[in-house]
């Protein structure tokens, strides 16, 4: 029982993951229909900033907080310059534009980093805590509350503030919400910005486990993609709640079921997406209606 | 005094021209409709105005020429634009719906936002009953109450209206059309109401355009408008003997 109860703990740990980048694909999708295949190389991005901040001799908060300053500004600027000169394109144009980000940008970090794996100290210590009979590392504890946190923060944003209001309303009605003298240009810049600052508070805090390199987040954008489909594109809290969901999942998949050690783990989001996209295509919250032809 | 002018504007679709020259003028607290046939460029000569479709000719508001600004800044200058499909936000409450257009308001306007609210619910009490409730789950003529409110709520000066009897029963359209009377007279606007119901839409306002193939064919006052024979029989008729107006 502990040993299960362990499992599902450490599984909630990496389902924070796939959880932020799922409401960062989100919440691009929702604002300009785009699935942003590039949203785990821009997290990757910001990680290295933050490792090179750090390898300087900055503390590690200054530098967590200067890498998701700089990530906002690039994702704002990735949507002036790359995607609002296709905006309101078909979603086969959206999906060309947002691959050949993924391509493009995996080669800027590696350009300016390297391949070679960096490792960057937790902030949290090397220390561990026992929460009601399991063991968890202080690092993977203290990454699921500043992602928790961030996540809490983003939903309070979009509920209670004006800004995203203004921003929910260009993403969904983006012809009424001009009319409301709202600048949607500006929005879903806003909107990009916020993506990319989302997914960098996951791949900065998370960079201590997963090691610092230009693939480090290609397995966590699968299971964010597969958390998405589970959830609804459409829906921030499905988004992730699916991301949760998933991070279990997969983590019990591969202690479980025989034949699905750690390498086969990632048949777990594919067997997700398949099932449903078969069963339920607009995701468990999403609505039926919402669903871009 | 001229609020709004609009000289040889013309606009088109994809290649295919919808406004060949259209003149009109709306004067400040004025009522206005723009009557006409489906495809007659009412709707599009609102979105002449607001900004919505690419124009040339000239658009002047409050004599500022504001031709091919972009929506969003002709909003700010005080433009309220019920659009055709009534524009609402379905996912969210009709409170945030509301919300969003007191946003819109210049801050001239941002003290009275409370007796404002007060004056757009007792108009519209079904507002407030559904203030909670997504704006999608509000019925057709619900969806159009709210959109009227949420673009007054932006204290336009000019409010331009779009069909809003369409789909709708003809006791919520006479309801609607008078709110609309009502909101002129005392929220000092201008209003300019695209309608094809030409019968109901002269009874409330002060004058009319007709509007064919895409530029001004008879104007005048309503009372003018509804002695005039030629309007009589295009458009006054239609309803007597049961075509599709």
């Amino acid at each position: 029982m502990t040993e299960l109860w362990q499992q599902i703990l450490s599984g909630l740990g990496s389902g924070f993951i796939y959880a932020s980048l799922a409401l960062a694909i989100c919440l691009v999708f929702q604002g300009t229909g785009a699935v942003n295949f590039a949203q785990g190389v821009m997290a990757t991005a910001s990680a290295y900033v933050a490792w090179t901040l750090v390898t300087r001799g900055m503390p590690f908060w200054l530098a967590f907080v200067l890498a998701l300053v700089a990530s906002f500004i690039v994702g704002a600027l990735i949507e002036r310059v790359f995607i609002r000169p296709v905006e309101g394109s078909s979603p086969l144009v959206m999906l060309t534009v947002t691959v050949a980000l993924l391509i493009g940008l995996q080669a800027v970090v590696a350009l300016i980093w390297g391949d070679d794996p960096q490792q960057l100290e937790s902030p949290f210590g090397g220390g561990s805590v026992e929460v009601l009979g399991a063991r968890l590392t202080a690092q993977q504890l203290g990454a699921a509350a500043v992602v928790l946190v961030t996540l809490l923060l983003a939903g309070a944003f979009f509920r209670f503030t004006t800004l995203g209001l203004r921003m929910r309303a260009a993403a969904q009605n983006p012809a009424s919400a001009r009319l409301l003298s709202i600048d949607v240009g500006r929005m879903l810049a806003l909107g990009w910005g916020l993506a990319a600052t989302v997914g960098a508070v996951a791949g900065v805090i998370f960079a201590p486990t997963l090691g610092v390199s230009p693939a480090m987040m290609d397995s966590s954008l699968l299971l964010a993609l597969a958390a998405a489909t589970l959830g609804g594109f459409e829906s921030r809290v499905g988004a992730v709640v699916g991301g949760l969901v998933l991070g279990v999942a997969a983590n019990l998949a591969s202690r479980y079921v025989p034949g699905i050690g750690s390498d086969l783990q990632l048949v777990v989001p594919f067997a997700v997406i398949f099932l449903v996209l078969l069963l339920r295509p607009q995701g468990l919250f999403g609505r039926a209606s919402s669903v871009r032809a | 005094m001229t609020l709004l002018e609009m000289r040889g504007v013309r606009a088109s679709y994809d290649g295919v021209q919808a406004l060949h020259g259209m003149d009109l003028g709306v004067a400040e607290g004025e009522m206005v409709a723009l009557l006409g046939a489906n495809g007659a460029g009412k709707t599009t000569t609102l979105r002449a105005i607001s900004g919505t479709v690419a124009v040339e000719g000239a658009v002047v508001l409050d004599g500022r020429d504001i031709t091919g600004w972009p929506a969003h800044r002709v909003a700010r200058l005080a433009v309220g634009h019920v659009p055709e499909g009534r524009g609402t936000f379905v996912d969210l409450t009709v409170e945030e719906n509301l919300t969003l257009g007191v946003l819109a308001r210049g801050s001239r306007m941002r003290g009275q936002v409370k007796e404002d609210l007060a004056a757009v619910h007792d108009l519209f009490p079904i507002l407030r009953e559904f203030s909670g409730r997504q704006a999608g789950a509000l019925s057709g003529g619900q969806q159009q109450m709210l959109a009227i409110a949420r673009a007054i709520l932006g204290r336009p000066r000019l409010l331009l209206v779009d069909e809003p009897s369409l789909g709708l029963a003809p006791m919520v359209t006479t309801e609607i059309l008078r709110s609309l009377r009502v909101l002129q007279a005392e929220w000092q606007l201008a209003v300019l109401l695209a309608e094809q119901n030409a019968r109901r839409a002269l009874a409330v306002v002060d004058r009319a355009y007709v509007l064919e193939s895409g530029r001004v064919v008879a104007a005048g006052s309503a009372a003018e408008l509804r002695e005039n024979t030629a309007v009589q029989d295009a458009y006054l008729g239609a309803e007597q003997t049961g075509r599709p107006a």
